[in-house]
């Protein structure tokens, strides 16, 4: 779906189709957060929408839980999984159509393949934005991809 | 005998009303279930006043008119289920039973892509699943 976005539609305007791709997510998880909270007590706070959101939203959708959850307190939250499986079987694309020589060959490939991943990272971003602002609390999410091809 | 169901969206817009005899007016029906959503409120904004139970879906029964029950119930994304009953006797499992399967049609009706959220629920099936759940309701409390 993302890249049928990505390539035919709006291919000039990167911006609009995130934006898209974003929309559809907010209602996907619009949805998603009504059927997974059916037999639930309410939450008490915030902090308590979000550890359901870490926990068994997340264990639903992306089939494993959260491995960090950082707040600052003050309204921000950093959610962290070390192994996201939407993302894991994506191949870094290492041949480069148009050489520009200016610029470090593997920087290129690293930019494509960072361009590629962030765009497939709009619609888990939606997704969690939607099934937040269902349960009450308006937000905004955005993704950040570190440590791309590390291994051990 | 249940009069009449409905569904109040989380900013209290209604978003589907269903009555289901036909001798009583709807607008008295309507003004029941309008008052209702004060007692909601009331029971949502002061936990500790109403009762031990915080944090439950099912709010019980909210008032007694002349001749009618209220029944309440609040989802995790503040939609509310309201119950509108001519039964005397109602049994508390009953009502938690219904409302379970009311959520489970509601939540189905809801994930349909066609549907807004805030507008009114337009869906047939809904309708259909709903009328067998009221059906069943009056089978399992005369038994």
């Amino acid at each position: 779906m993302v890249s049928s976005y990505c390539n035919r539609f709006d291919a000039k305007k990167p911006e609009l189709t995130g934006r898209r791709i974003e929309a559809i997510g907010y209602q996907v998880g619009h949805r998603l957060a009504e059927r997974y909270t059916m037999e639930r007590p309410w939450f008490s706070d915030h902090l308590e929408a979000i550890k359901f959101i870490c926990k068994d939203f997340w264990s639903e959708v992306f089939k494993k839980q959260i491995d960090n959850l950082k707040t600052n307190h003050r309204g921000t939250f950093v959610l962290q999984d070390n192994r996201f499986r939407w993302l894991a079987q994506m191949p870094v694309d290492t041949s480069i159509e148009n050489v520009d020589l200016s610029q470090d060959p593997s920087a290129l490939a690293e930019n494509k393949a960072t361009q590629a991943m962030s765009m497939h990272l709009y619609f888990p971003c939606g997704i969690i934005r939607g099934a937040l602002s269902n349960l009450g609390i308006p937000c905004a999410v955005s993704a950040d991809i570190s440590d791309l091809l590390a291994c051990e | 005998m249940i009069a009449c169901v409905a569904v109040i969206g989380h900013q209290n817009n209604p978003l589907y009303i269903q009555s289901f005899t036909e001798a009583d007016d709807a607008l008295k029906l309507h003004h029941i279930v309008h008052c209702s959503l004060d007692v909601v409120e009331e029971r949502v904004n002061n936990p500790k006043k109403s009762g031990p139970t915080l944090n439950e879906t099912f709010l019980g029964l909210l008032y007694p008119t002349e001749n009618y029950k209220v029944y309440g119930y609040l989802t995790n994304t503040k939609v509310k289920f309201i119950l509108v009953t001519t039964d005397l006797d109602v049994r508390d499992a009953d009502v938690r039973n219904f409302f379970r399967r009311f959520h489970a049609a509601y939540v189905d009706a809801v994930s349909n892509p066609f549907h807004v959220p805030g507008k009114k629920i337009t869906s047939k099936t809904f309708a259909e699943r709903v009328s067998n759940i009221v059906k069943s309701f009056g089978l399992s409390s005369a038994g």
